[in-house]
């Protein structure tokens, strides 16, 4: 009886080419529904795994050397880094040298007038008398628990190797202007905090202000400048953008929130990523949308030629088909159709997918995106997509509480650039997958579109037809 | 044997019960040649169709060798159908999309006789019957009437069944075609020694029949009964 179904399908050729060609474009829909569907369901699991999933720990009322209260601790570290869904903790320390006889370096920039506002704030009587006097500017040294900080995009090493971060070793790298200005390169030695330290290594971290920093693992600071135990802020990176609410509320209950002030990118991410979700979704129902429609064809069709073929259903049943044989006759047609119309919407749905998820990501998302993006107001200059605390922007280092907060900022700044330039990243994955997913559509959109004509075979009466000659 | 006794099949019509077939009841004999003839709406082919288990009756029962059809579960009835009747109709319903040779083949197909099988069989009862291997390449419309009702029978015949039903065979044909088409069912019938009942108006085919009835408003007596009548020439 299957091949009595296929072979039905040349009873009315012109009937069925034109079913093939409606079912090819409503399944080659569904395909490229499907594929877009999953690209960005991928690409949205890709963002909320590595993207706007930081918090940021500052001590409460203080950030960097701004305000007052007391610093994080590695005690309250360790009290929370066992808990769920946290990837990683970076710890940063900060801290100020002066040029002088402990420290031999000198700072690569000049003080400006930026400067001399910025120190006027410690001591207004002196620079109101003495305006033309000229600060010397500090040098920040960040001490870090990562090397992941001062890797990744728009970084590089120019000379020497990273150092191990959760040493307690003499050693820093630092950045190539305070390399340039003070004649250092790999291997020559400086002194800091009265002691001797190794150039590890000549960073270009991207911007002015980075490049006039150092950096050195976190023990090592902590120790030279008398800060042990102490952390000036913690990044913690979650699984899933998902679960940021959930650690945030986890470090409250653990710390206290009076005793830390928490903040994350996440809203400002979901923000950004929400023109992918709703693309996701418009997918979805379009997806679903397209396989109702490739069903109601098959339904009607069906329904249409069991109406027409009744007298014929009528006189099979009399020499004794079952109603069991008979519908199989009746799917093998309609799933010859699905499946030649599948085999063509497979060939639609390679050709468009990509161009069609191109679009729908262009136009409905470039807007949403480019506002949320401004929105932030934040400079994302010098950004480090690869590791959250970077200094970044103005301010200087007089005003390094300041600039503490730029920090966070720089890292919703990083995440949203990075979602910009992930839209553009988008692909729907072609495999051979896609066959199976086309074989799936025709039998859905069969199975769907036969019940009601199975039904409808099961009620012909072969002694009506008998009757009706 | 066939042996029906006492059954009455009503219908609904809207708020009315019409009685199409009234306590009817006849035997017929293995190799029997019968014909019931009747007016139109006298309940001929609602009797044909009882008899063929296409539907049931409302009342009474129909014996056919010792089984009781109006009794059986409908997968019984399918097989039944399948394997013990044969149906030739008066417009010939052959599948259009099909050759002869393939519409004989159906009925063994659902029977699930082996594919060479069933084709040999299907070859030699066209030829039994007249059609030729040209015209059983042929789909039905490059065929004559007669032609058609003579794969019909050839179809009937596949699942050697012991009872051939036929309403009104010849109803489409002209009358040279129609006299042939009912001898090649008398020969039928005493070749294979299988049952033929065949339901008419026309009172003429009655002459080549051995047993016929009369069906008049749903009430069936017996006609007459020709005992001695031998091959029809």
């Amino acid at each position: 009886m299957i091949l009595h179904g296929v072979k039905n399908v040349t009873r009315n050729i012109t009937r069925s080419i034109s079913i093939i060609l409606i079912l090819s474009v409503s399944i080659g829909l569904a395909l490229i529904m499907l594929l877009s569907y999953r690209a960005i369901n991928e690409k949205i699991s890709n963002i909320k795994s590595s993207i706007g999933n930081t918090i940021t720990i500052n001590p409460a009322g203080s950030q960097g050397f701004e305000g007052g209260g007391n610093p994080i601790t590695e005690t309250q570290i360790n009290e929370i880094k066992n808990l769920p869904n946290i990837v990683q903790i970076t710890e940063t320390l900060l801290a100020t040298i002066t040029p002088g006889s402990e420290n031999n370096l000198t700072s690569p920039i000049k003080a400006g007038k930026l400067g001399k506002r910025f120190a006027s704030f410690q001591n207004q009587s002196f620079y109101n008398n003495n305006p033309n006097f000229s600060p010397s500017v500090p040098i920040v040294v960040t001490g870090i628990s990562n090397t992941s900080i001062i890797t990744g995009e728009g970084i590089s090493l120019t000379s020497g190797n990273l150092f191990n971060p959760s040493s307690n070793d003499n050693v820093a790298i630092i950045g190539k202007n305070l390399a340039s200005n003070n004649n250092l390169t790999t291997g020559d030695t400086f002194t800091l905090y009265n002691t001797k330290i190794t150039v590890s290594g000549v960073i270009n971290m991207g911007t002015r202000f980075a490049n006039d920093g150092m950096y050195m693992p976190i023990l090592t600071l902590q120790n030279l400048s008398g800060q042990q135990n102490d952390i000036s802020a913690a990044t913690i990176t979650v699984n899933s953008i998902t679960n940021v609410n959930s650690v945030i509320s986890q470090i409250n209950s653990k710390l206290g929130s009076n005793n830390v002030d928490i903040t994350s990118s996440q809203t400002t991410v979901s923000n950004a990523i929400a023109p992918l979700e709703s693309i996701k979704n418009i997918s979805l129902y379009s997806l679903i949308g397209s396989l109702i429609a490739g069903s109601v064809i098959i339904l009607l069709i069906m329904i249409m030629t069991v109406r027409e073929r009744k007298k014929e259903i009528g006189v099979l049943k009399a020499i004794g088909a079952s109603n069991f044989l008979i519908t199989i006759e009746f799917v093998s047609e309609s799933l010859t159709l699905t499946i030649i119309g599948a085999i063509l919407g497979i060939f639609i749905g390679i050709l468009l997918a990509n161009p069609v998820l191109s679009t729908l990501v262009n136009t409905s998302a470039s807007t949403p995106i480019q506002s949320s993006f401004q929105g932030t107001g934040v400079s994302t200059r010098g950004i480090n997509p690869g590791g959250p605390l970077i200094p970044s922007g103005g301010g200087g280092v007089f005003n390094i509480g300041r600039r503490a907060s730029r920090f966070i900022s720089s890292i919703t700044g990083a995440g949203e650039q990075k979602i910009l330039s992930t839209f553009k990243d988008i692909h729907a994955i072609i495999n051979l997958n896609i066959l199976l997913y086309g074989i799936l559509s025709a039998l859905i959109i069969t199975m769907l579109g036969s019940v009601i004509p199975v039904l409808l075979i099961s009620k012909v009466s072969p002694a009506e037809i008998i009757r009706g000659e | 044997m066939i042996k029906v006794d006492n059954i009455t099949k009503k219908f609904k019509s809207g708020d009315n019960t019409v009685i199409a077939l009234d306590s009817v009841s006849f035997s017929i004999n293995k190799g029997d040649f019968a014909s019931i003839i009747g007016k139109s709406g006298s309940g001929k082919t609602t009797l044909l169709a009882l008899l063929g288990a296409l539907e049931k009756p409302t009342e009474g029962s129909i014996i056919v060798n010792d089984e009781d059809i109006t009794k059986m579960p409908e997968s019984k009835l399918i097989k039944y159908r399948r394997e013990k009747i044969g149906f030739v109709f008066q417009q010939y319903n052959l599948i259009p999309n099909l050759t002869a040779l393939e519409n004989v083949i159906l009925p063994m197909e659902f029977a699930g006789v082996k594919t060479q099988d069933r084709i040999k069989r299907a070859k030699d009862l066209l030829n039994k019957v007249g059609i030729d291997s040209t015209k059983q390449k042929r789909k039905p419309s490059r065929l004559s009437g007669g032609e058609q009702q003579r794969v019909s029978i050839a179809r009937a015949l596949g699942n050697k069944p012991s009872l051939i039903l036929a309403d009104e065979p010849t109803g489409n044909l002209d009358s040279t075609t129609g006299k042939n088409i009912i001898t090649l069912l008398d020969k039928l019938s005493k070749s294979d020694n299988t049952t033929i009942i065949i339901v008419t108006h026309d009172l003429n085919m009655t002459k080549y029949t051995d047993i016929t009835f009369k069906i008049t408003d749903g009430k069936l007596r017996l006609d007459k009964k020709k005992p001695d009548i031998g091959i029809l020439s």
